[in-house]
């Protein structure tokens, strides 16, 4: 069939919904992964050192501080582009569910810190309930995101051939 | 190739793009800084291999932590190393009265008491810091300098100079001037050591990666 031809088909609630939840863990990891790529990786370590997990060693820590800014914002912008978005909605879900279990660990041993970390050393500071609510609720989104799978507009609708 | 598979890989270099643009439009690329401060806040032979410089706050608990430590250091690697102290208080949170702390060192360095007013600002933090944090029944002195100033009489300082220096603005100005090369160093916390300009933030990491550092650079040396 003449592709010109075909109706370019309608936008639905549900697509609407995905593709809004997938914007906003898009937008929120850009942000952050810019945030903490802005600053030197040795004082983001020192953030990642001060949660005092024992299983992060001071060289994980280092390396922790290069490489979650390159995740964060390769699955930012894979969710805004729609570029394998359900893939990159389970991982963001996963970085999440982390972020939200080093939370509890803080709150767990009474540990109080000046800064979380989430949007690196300069960025804005919520306080580590505002940063819990925030990730549970990113964390829903990216459910969402999952779920609703190759929304369009998306580079995975293009990639098979349809409309972005 | 098929072009399903030919535009997963243009979306690949689209994501990959989108990321690096993001990474190196905001990077800052903080420039090797000479470090420099008045003499009477200068320790060691300025020209030993190694140059530590630190950036602290005199109501930070870890830079009080780090004191002893950093002594030993300096103790250990004498007449090879060159320290210098620079202020960077963080005020007005976490740390109110920091900056005025910092003033009345700064202060006290001009009459030659930087390191004693130092030392005691350090050691009796807890004592001073407990005012502004848990006021008791009388509150805090309205004025940190009149909590403040008799740690520098007490190194030393003459009392009367100390107040004709602390309404001359250039003792702030000295201090904001240090803060102001530490917010362009990215300095995110207190205590931040650079040891040949290498970056080791916290007392910790100093302790554990600094003397690994001095060594090398040392062993380098010879």
């Amino acid at each position: 069939m003449d592709r010109q031809n075909l109706k370019k088909p309608e936008i639905t609630g549900t697509d609407a919904l995905g593709l809004a939840a997938r914007l906003v863990i898009g937008a929120v990891l850009v942000a952050s992964g810019t945030m903490k790529s802005a600053s030197p990786s040795e004082e983001f370590a020192l953030i990642i050192s001060n949660y005092q997990l024992q299983f992060i060693s001071p060289d994980m820590a280092m390396a922790l501080s290069v490489f979650l800014p390159w995740i964060e914002l390769l699955l930012g912008y894979s969710l805004i582009l729609g570029y394998f978005t359900r893939q990159a909605a389970a991982a963001a879900g996963g970085l999440f569910a982390c972020f939200i279990g080093a939370l509890l660990s803080l709150k767990a041993r009474d540990i109080q810190l000046p800064n979380c970390g989430c949007f690196g050393i300069r960025g804005f500071h919520p306080s580590p309930t505002a940063t819990l609510c925030m990730d549970a609720v990113l964390m829903a989104a990216a459910y969402l995101a999952w779920t609703r799978g190759e929304t369009r507009p998306s580079l995975d609708n293009w990639s098979q051939g349809g409309y972005t | 190739m098929s072009k399903s598979f030919e535009r997963r890989l243009w979306g690949a270099a689209i994501v990959l793009t989108a990321a690096s643009l993001s990474v190196f439009s905001v990077r800052r690329v903080v420039k090797p800084t000479a470090e420099e401060a008045p003499s009477y806040r200068q320790k060691g032979p300025p020209d030993s291999p190694v140059v530590i410089a630190e950036f602290s706050d005199f109501e930070c608990p870890a830079c009080r932590a780090a004191e002893p430590g950093l002594k030993n250091l300096l103790a250990l690697y004498d007449g090879k190393v060159h320290f210098l102290f620079k202020h960077f208080p963080l005020t007005p949170r976490p740390h109110p009265w920091a900056r005025q702390a910092a003033i009345i060192a700064e202060c006290a360095g001009r009459q030659g008491k930087f390191w004693e007013t130092h030392d005691l600002l350090y050691e009796h933090q807890r004592e001073w810091a407990d005012l502004v944090e848990n006021p008791g029944s009388s509150g805090p002195p309205k004025d940190p300098v009149d909590a403040l100033l008799p740690y520098a009489r007490k190194a030393g300082a003459e009392e009367s100079a100390l107040r004709a220096c602390l309404n001359d603005p250039s003792a702030a100005a000295a201090v904001d001037a240090d803060k102001k090369e530490g917010q362009d160093r990215w300095i995110g916390s207190t205590p931040t050591f650079f040891i040949n300009q290498r970056r080791f933030p916290g007392s910790q990491t100093f302790a554990n990666a600094g003397t690994i550092w001095i060594d090398k650079i040392l062993k380098n040396r010879k």
